[in-house]
């Protein structure tokens, strides 16, 4: 298998940016009223009256009035929640009422918490922050900690050794090796070097020289921070120069050819026909349902389609001579079939304006041209256009129109004229296959051979883009483009199997010659992944150093990025959808020694098990807002498979990392700020 | 708060307490003291009698428990107040990586001075702590000595109005105390607040003009050194170009009991040890190449060029002798 692209989930989109927000705002408002909640308790009522004193009115205002909306929007959601126990009400109601009251909360919290810290950022100038961040820079590489760096030297050396050599696989072999490489040197450095740098500073007292000059506390936070992300960029970017070129070095032809590129994809959406299910295909019993599976007509069974509709198409398509339509599909055989050759699949592409009924039409005309050889008279041009000024009349345009399109058919028909009496002229088949493309909105490859997990490619003419971009008039809401795959009658009982980012149009242009170049910026898109990683057990450690002692700080920070890396499996616990239930339920099957698919047995315990439980989850829940979402970071599979990060998805996550770092940076400045930095002694 | 006070403290208490909240020890209790312009302030107590809590919360580096401090007429966890204080802390906490340049430029960039004020005051202060010779090498490789007088320097960068100092002396030989002691007196002149912590009572003596003594916490003494060590029942009387002969001590006895007093001691005064060390090692840098010798004159006083001799001790003799070699 190489050089597909297979998603857990959807590629973020900026669609996807409002749901997401709400999302943020309800959980870091809900630990905003936590921490609010627990400085009242705890801190106001401790804090000695000349301390009150000295909060500005409008401080104490503005707080009170966050705190009253917060407090009152979650009474409401308390209450929409249990209406869900009130059948009179609606459920639709009582959902959106608990959900925006959340959000209004959130909100309200998070003004509160947020207050003083937004005042007192504008105490912070950027001169110290610098010379914090200088020092934390000249401290780290005066500490010889790069010299950890030079592990990486062993990959370089030694890596061809031991990184499987089939060239189908090296491209993604060695930037998964030269990624993950440069992942745990640097994450492992990153995370040590930043988690104990505040701790070892207040145990050396050298912050004392420093909290004693004109700086704010938070000063230091960011200091740190950004002097500790300024000195892992440069060693990033070094090694990313210096694996950039080992890669490129000596890869093999045939691995180039797949993958050392960055393809652009433009996705549809697919949906199945004649399956008895859109969303799916036939079931053949694979363990990952990730692929559903079409096949053959049967006597008693029509056939089957698999369907892409693309609802747009960037117009710069239409100029090109021809639009890569690339695929790569699962087989799964129930018979042996032909020796080496593949299942055959027809492949229908066809738009909006394209007629049913003009199918026969079109393979008439199709064979009838092609058979030409390349030479047309005049008559079979005429021929051609009248046909053509027929199906025109048939969409009722304007006279004007109608001409235009005729006329500049003309033109591109007579181009290649050829010397002698009777005139003739000259159009290769690409040429006769862009016209008809154009002419019916349709193109077809009938039987396509497929191999396993291989990525294949038809060149479609562009002339059934620039069809499919004319005026919508008379489409209706049919999907400008449409691909139709169909496996043929040749492979009668093999299973194909694809998902919606299986096939895709090629955006950039594969014929163009810069694919190695566009490789290289990928790569770097890809390290930018890294980088954000970077930021964030960075941040993190730094901000959990202001409280915590250097080793938990690191350990706390490690535990963090590992649990974010199995968020799946915490999420599913959290929704109750992981098999065996939680703890409770797991121990009750356990002291029972029932399997963990089996339904438990109705029985008290069991009631009160699954009871607890809900109580477990809704603490898990919680807990899950403080892991970070790893995965969304690691972008090695774009570059080592040949796809293009998109540049969207790049600015989304610098967005998610920086929504997720902000909960913890103002944790940080409280809990530095108010902590003592020196001790008894 | 009068004009002139800079540090003023009310009730200054400070309970150190564990993470259950239980009370661990009273490191400070309810001080008032105030602290005004121009004066060089002593802060004296044996080990753990709250002079470096005071300190510390005086620079806002502890929380009170109760009561307030104030400087300059803010609260001291104020950290604008800052901007016109110098710390140097008791063990000169320096990163040690950076050499004396770069470390004076780094805490010139906290107080946000521009670049061209940051290197001229970096050269003015490292040639005034004596450190020029020096000044590229890491803080890691300098003395104890060193590193006290590098403390100073950047506890001076920004011209401060009040300069912290805790054990200003701690760690130098005479000379460095020395220097440092007519450093504290320099600031003085300049008009400039100091506040010092020490455990050297001669040092105290030297420099302060009041001083505050601590036990257990507690403010035992607070005032003028002069008047604190003033000794009201005796009188002291010094007297040059006399001989001390039975003739005098016995005119002197009559002449005292005349006015009802009576004669205590009468004799030469001595010097300090610390003026006859520092006098010993100033002649030294003035005769380069001059040592000890045993059986010679302790210090020749004149500028003649001798040739060196070596000279053995002879049985009994008890005086020194110094010569100088050509």
């Amino acid at each position: 298998m190489f050089a597909v692209l297979t998603f857990d989930r959807d590629p973020v989109q900026y669609q996807d940016v409002p749901a997401q927000l709400f999302s943020w705002i309800q959980s870091a408002g809900g630990w905003a009223a936590f921490g609010v909640l627990v400085w009242l308790l705890a801190g106001y009522t401790r804090m000695r009256a000349e301390d009150r004193a000295r909060i500005p009115v409008w401080q104490k205002r503005v707080f009170a009035a966050s705190v009253g909306v917060s407090l009152l929007a979650y009474l409401i959601a308390g209450g929409a929640w249990l209406t869900q126990y009130v059948p009179r009400i609606k459920a639709e109601t009582a959902i959106a009422t608990y959900f925006f009251s959340l959000i209004i909360g959130g909100v309200g919290a998070l003004a509160a918490a947020g207050l003083p810290f937004a005042v007192g950022l504008s105490s912070l100038r950027f001169r110290r922050i610098w010379a914090l961040a200088k020092l934390s820079f000249k401290e780290a590489v005066r500490n010889r900690v790069l010299y950890g760096f030079s592990a990486i030297l062993l990959v370089f050396l030694f890596g061809s050794w031991f990184i499987p050599y089939k060239p189908e696989y090296q491209v993604r072999s060695y930037v998964g090796v030269v990624y993950w490489m440069m992942k745990v040197l640097l994450l492992v450095t990153a995370i040590i070097v930043a988690a104990f740098s505040i701790p070892t500073d207040i145990r050396r007292q050298t912050i004392h020289t420093i909290v004693t000059k004109p700086v704010e506390r938070f000063e230091i936070v960011l200091g740190r921070f950004f002097g500790f992300t300024a000195l892992m960029t440069l060693v990033l970017l070094l090694m990313t120069s210096v694996s950039v070129i080992y890669v490129l070095r000596g890869v093999d032809p045939a691995a180039a050819e797949e993958s050392l590129k960055a393809r652009e994809p433009l996705y549809g959406t697919l949906h199945f026909e004649n399956t008895g299910n859109k969303e799916k295909g036939t079931n053949v019993g694979r363990e990952w349902d990730y692929r559903s599976y079409i096949t053959a007509a049967s006597p008693n069974q029509e056939p089957q389609y698999a369907v892409w509709d693309f609802a747009e198409a960037p117009s710069f398509l239409a100029d090109r001579d021809s639009v890569r339509c690339e695929f790569a599909f699962d087989i799964y055989r129930t018979t042996k079939g032909f020796e080496n050759r593949g299942v055959s699949c027809k492949f229908e592409f066809q738009t909006a304006h394209f007629n049913e009924r003009d199918k026969d039409s079109y393979n008439a005309d199709r064979s009838r041209w092609l058979s030409k050889g390349g030479l047309f008279s005049q008559k079979d041009l005429d021929d051609w256009l009248d046909g053509y000024r027929t199906r025109l009349t048939n969409l009722s345009l304007g006279p004007l129109e109608l001409n235009e399109r005729l006329d500049k058919k003309r033109l591109r028909l007579i181009a290649q004229p050829l010397p002698g009496d009777p005139p003739q002229y000259r159009l290769s088949d690409a040429a006769i296959e862009d016209e008809l493309a154009e002419e019916y909105g349709y193109y077809v490859v009938p039987a396509k051979d497929i191999t396993d997990y291989h990525t294949l490619y038809i060149d479609v003419p562009a002339g059934l883009f620039r069809n499919a971009l004319q005026a919508r008039a008379g489409a209706g809401a049919r999907p400008l483009l449409q691909v139709r795959v169909s496996v043929t009658q040749q492979s009668a009982t093999q299973y194909v199997g694809m998902a919606k980012y299986d096939l895709y149009w090629r955006l950039d242009d594969p014929k163009s010659g810069h694919e190695k170049a566009a490789f290289t910026l990928n790569f770097y898109k890809g390290a930018f992944g890294l980088w954000l990683r970077l930021c964030l057990v960075i941040g993190l450690a730094v901000a959990l150093s202001t409280y915590l002692s250097g080793v938990i700080s690191m350990l706390v920070a490690g535990m963090l990025y590992l649990g974010g890396g199995a968020l799946d499996y915490i999420q599913s616990i959290a929704q109750g959808t992981a098999p065996g239930g939680g703890p409770m339920e797991a121990l009750v099957r356990l002291a029972n020694r029932q399997v963990a698919l089996i339904p438990l047995e109705d029985s008290t315990a069991a009631t009160l098990a699954t009871s607890t439980d809900v109580v477990f989850r809704w603490f898990i829940r919680r807990v899950l807002d403080l892991i970070p979402d790893v995965d969304r970071y690691d972008l090695t599979s774009y570059v080592g498979e040949g796809f293009n990060i998109p540049w969207t998805q790049l600015v989304l996550d610098c967005g998610a990392l920086s929504l997720y770092l902000l909960p913890w940076f103002v944790a940080a400045y409280y809990l530095l700020k108010w902590r003592e930095i020196a001790g008894p002694t | 708060m009068q004009k002139d006070v800079i540090v003023e403290t009310r009730k200054l208490t400070k309970i150190y307490r564990d993470f259950w909240g239980r009370q661990k020890k009273t490191a400070l209790r309810a001080l008032n003291i105030e602290i005004r312009q121009g004066e060089v302030f002593g802060l004296l107590g044996p080990n753990g009698s709250g002079k470096t809590t005071t300190v510390k919360l005086l620079l806002g580096l502890l929380y009170p428990t109760d009561g307030e401090a104030f400087v300059f007429g803010k609260p001291a966890a104020d950290v604008g107040k800052n901007e016109r204080i110098g710390y140097l802390p008791e063990e000169s906490y320096l990163y040690r990586f950076l050499d004396a340049e770069e470390t004076l430029d780094f805490y010139g960039r906290l107080f946000n001075l521009p670049a061209s004020q940051r290197r001229t005051k970096a050269q003015e202060l490292i040639e005034k702590v004596g450190l020029k010779a020096d000044r590229k090498r890491p803080l890691r490789e300098y003395s104890k000595g060193m590193r006290q007088r590098i403390g100073l320097a950047q506890a001076l960068i920004n011209d401060p109005d009040l300069i912290i100092l805790d054990e200003p002396t701690s760690g130098l030989d005479p000379l460095g105390a020395r220097w440092m002691k007519d450093l504290i007196c320099d600031l003085r002149a300049l008009g400039k607040t100091v506040i010092m912590c020490s455990h050297r009572l001669e040092d105290v003596q030297d420099v302060c003009d009041r001083i505050a003594i601590l036990n257990e916490g507690e403010l035992q003494a607070y005032g003028e050194v002069q008047t604190l060590l003033q000794d009201h029942r005796r009188i002291e009387l010094r007297a040059s170009d006399l001989q001390l002969s039975d003739d005098l001590r016995r005119d002197l006895e009559e002449l005292l009991r005349k006015h009802g007093g009576k004669l205590d001691t009468i004799g030469h005064p001595t010097t300090t040890l610390e003026d006859y060390f520092l006098r010993i090692v100033e002649e030294s840098k003035a005769h380069p190449g001059r040592r000890f010798l045993p059986g010679k004159e302790p210090l020749p006083r004149t500028e003649k060029v001798m040739r060196s001799e070596s000279i053995a001790p002879t049985e009994g003799e008890s005086t020194t002798r110094i010569t100088d070699r050509g």
